[in-house]
């Protein structure tokens, strides 16, 4: 893992030079061009913040209009509903992205791999760069809307350095294991794309966690996701202290998926270009 | 030109040992797993052995050839060469930088102009950013793209894409160059640019290795030759001597290329043959109708077609095309162009392509047979009765300094 990462960070300018030239020719030839990262987000925004709080909003407990909620839950109402399931959507958009492009980007950068002596290793984690910047980019907007609308707590933005880190450590490990097994056989690329409805609808993103059956909260604790949906929520809008077990689960299997996707990948590497 | 490396310079640029390369092709990732859960001796693989017991050394300043025909090993090795590809077993070391002319367009990104491109080859390359400030003229001078560095790649023709990625490679700082032959093709301005630059490295103390099947390039180039014939190093010493023995194998003369042999069959289109007509046996010959190991330029050769014919068949054509090893057409007959008409053909048969002098230079050429029922409109709309697509080898060997090139005509040189 070491290693691997020290091969990353020296190469640290080609990872951006990757990350580069798919962001530009991802806004080449259109006429708004990096505006549109901007604007997908904001859409993102208003979508989440309007559909949610206006629907979805007025039916969970505590919601507006709902029945009156306990005191001290983490569960904002009407409008804030909105904001609660954006801050967990930001998380999982690093995991999803990468989920998403990992698999397939050693394949799709065969020729320059066959051609160009580079570690592997750059490829899956500028896809990882490119989710956290894609991410990044949502979130500041965010942070921006929330302090027009008065409720940002600039401190409590400094909880989210040491998350986004370890999960982009997470997203590495699940990219650089993902691409080097979906060389051996496609059906990694369709297994991943298969289960990660199955982790999003898992993960309390769009519904509060106790909106979970006490029969399934296992599951919940077991998701190494949600120490990463509470921290974000926590230092974005508010609400309850993320659970120290959850955070402490989370981080733990952030390394522990980067060491297994960086042993995994390490082992592999040496068929990579007879597998290209 | 002086070509012997500095005595400071004691360790050589390359250094090959025993170099094997064996590619393992698993029938379906299954057939790997089951291996893996097999535990060691289980063997759910069939082996392709692509390169076995090569071993050299190249010097600074010097170039060496790669000779062989495709599926040669050529590819492989110049990938082992530049590190991307690890050989299965054996050593080679690169005591320097690489750079290769090697899929020229790999690493472009069709939506970014060629400057963006460049940009990003150059981190491929793993250059710093100064360093490609400073080459930049000279890449966009040396491509000739002008204006168009600020257009997106995709609207490059492929010859464009090809100028960047060579003008690229000959300018980086490197101590090897990689070249596969095949690349140094596109209009004939750029290639001739292209080969005074390739000189001009090598004077320049820069090592070439330069793979090809055309002796001319590497007698013209190198000063070693590495002759590879199935993976295996068949003969490696000086160009002129590797040269001559390698023409002195009569073996490789005239043959017909049996079936499954890899030479021709990324080349050759599968095509469905009508039959009733079949192209029983073909002979190259000589003038005097014997059967020899090659052929002399100028030189009558004689190319005997035997057919036979299951049914009765009107006015069948016989068509011969010779091509150069890289596939480029050189030379097409029939028997319809040569007033040739066969009338009904039945049974068993023989027809003879005299060509009164053969005006090919050295090299081996490949000779497709064919027999059509007609001629027009096009030969890619029709379905021949039987055709053996580049399956035979002709060898032809310039006994008198003729000149350079492919072709030869008969001339001589007056003063006025």
């Amino acid at each position: 893992m070491k290693a691997l990462l020290a091969e990353v960070w020296s190469r640290r300018a080609l990872v951006a030079s990757l990350w580069r030239s798919d962001v530009l020719g991802r806004y080449a030839n259109s006429a708004a061009g990096f505006i549109w990262a901007i604007l997908a987000p904001l859409a993102l925004i208003v979508v989440y913040t309007a559909i949610f709080s206006a629907l979805l909003g007025a039916r969970v407990p505590g919601g507006a209009g709902g029945p009156a909620r306990p005191l001290g839950s983490p569960i904002p109402n009407g409008i804030g509903f909105g904001f609660f399931v954006f801050a967990g959507m930001l998380p999982w958009m690093i995991v999803q992205q990468t989920a998403q492009n990992a698999p397939g980007s050693l394949l799709n950068h065969g020729a320059t791999l066959r051609r160009f002596a580079i570690p592997p290793s750059v490829v899956p984690a500028a896809v990882v760069l490119s989710a956290v910047t894609d991410a990044a980019i949502a979130g500041a907007l965010f942070v921006v809307v929330l302090a027009a609308t008065g409720r940002l707590a600039p401190v409590r933005l400094l909880a989210l350095a040491p998350a986004v880190a370890l999960l982009a450590m997470m997203a590495l490990g699940l990219g650089l294991a993902a691409s080097a097994l979906n060389l051996y056989g496609r059906d990694v690329a369709h297994a991943v794309a298969a289960l990660l409805p199955f982790w999003f609808f898992a993960t309390p993103v769009c519904y509060p966690s106790e909106a979970l059956p006490l029969s399934l909260q296992w599951a919940l604790a077991l998701n190494p996701m949600d120490g990463f949906l509470q921290t974000a929520r926590w230092a974005m809008v508010g609400g309850a202290l993320p659970s120290v077990l959850a955070v402490v689960w989370s981080a733990a299997a952030a390394v522990g998926a980067l060491a297994l996707g960086a042993w995994i990948f390490q082992e592999t590497r040496g068929d990579f270009a007879d597998l290209l | 030109m002086e070509t012997s490396p500095t005595s400071s310079e004691s360790a050589p640029l390359v250094r090959a040992q025993d170099l094997r390369k064996v590619y393992r092709f698993y029938p379906s990732p299954l057939a790997r797993v089951r291996e893996l859960l097999a535990g060691p001796g289980a063997r759910f693989h069939r082996e392709h052995t692509a390169l076995d017991g090569i071993g050299f050394e190249l010097g600074r300043g010097e170039a060496l050839g790669l000779l062989g025909l495709n599926g040669s090993g050529k590819s492989t090795l110049l990938r082992i060469l530049c590190g991307v590809t690890r050989p299965t077993s054996g050593s080679c070391e690169v005591n320097g930088r690489v750079s290769t002319l090697l899929d020229l367009g790999a690493g472009f990104n069709a939506d970014l102009s060629g400057n963006q491109n460049l940009d990003h080859a150059s981190m491929l390359l793993g250059l710093r950013g100064e360093t490609l400030e400073q080459l930049r003229p000279r890449i966009v001078e040396f491509s000739g793209l002008g204006d168009a560095m600020d257009d997106p790649v995709r609207t490059y023709s492929s010859g464009m894409v090809m100028r960047l990625g060579f003008s690229l490679a000959v300018h980086v700082p490197f101590d090897l160059l990689l070249i596969d032959e095949v690349l140094l093709v596109g209009d004939e301005i750029f290639q001739r640019q292209s080969l005074r630059r390739i000189r001009e490295l090598l004077s320049q103390g820069k090592s070439i290795v330069l793979a090809s099947h055309s002796l001319g390039d590497l007698t013209a180039v190198c000063d070693k030759l590495l002759l590879l014939e199935r993976g295996r190093q068949a003969l490696v010493g000086p160009t002129g001597e590797v040269i001559r023995r390698y023409l002195e194998s009569s073996e490789r003369s005239a043959r017909r290329i049996s079936e499954g042999d890899r030479l021709l069959q990324g080349t050759a289109v599968p095509q469905e043959t009508l039959g009733k007509i079949r192209i029983a046996g073909v002979q190259v010959l000589d003038g005097s109708g014997a059967a020899v190991p090659e052929l002399a330029s100028g030189e009558p050769v004689r190319i005997r077609i035997r057919y036979r014919a299951e049914e009765p068949v009107e006015d069948p054509i016989f068509r011969v095309q010779i091509f150069r090893n890289d596939g480029l057409w050189l030379s097409g007959t029939n028997t319809a162009r040569g007033e040739l008409a066969l009338g009904k053909v039945e049974g068993e048969g023989t027809v003879t392509l005299v060509y009164e002098s053969i005006n090919l230079l050295d090299g081996d050429y490949f000779l497709s047979v064919g027999v059509w029922p007609d001629e027009y409109p096009s030969y890619l709309s029709r379905r021949p009765f039987d055709l053996h697509d580049r399956a035979y080898v002709m060898r032809i060997r310039s006994g008198r300094p003729e000149g350079g090139g492919i072709v030869f005509s008969r001339h001589r040189w007056e003063r006025e």
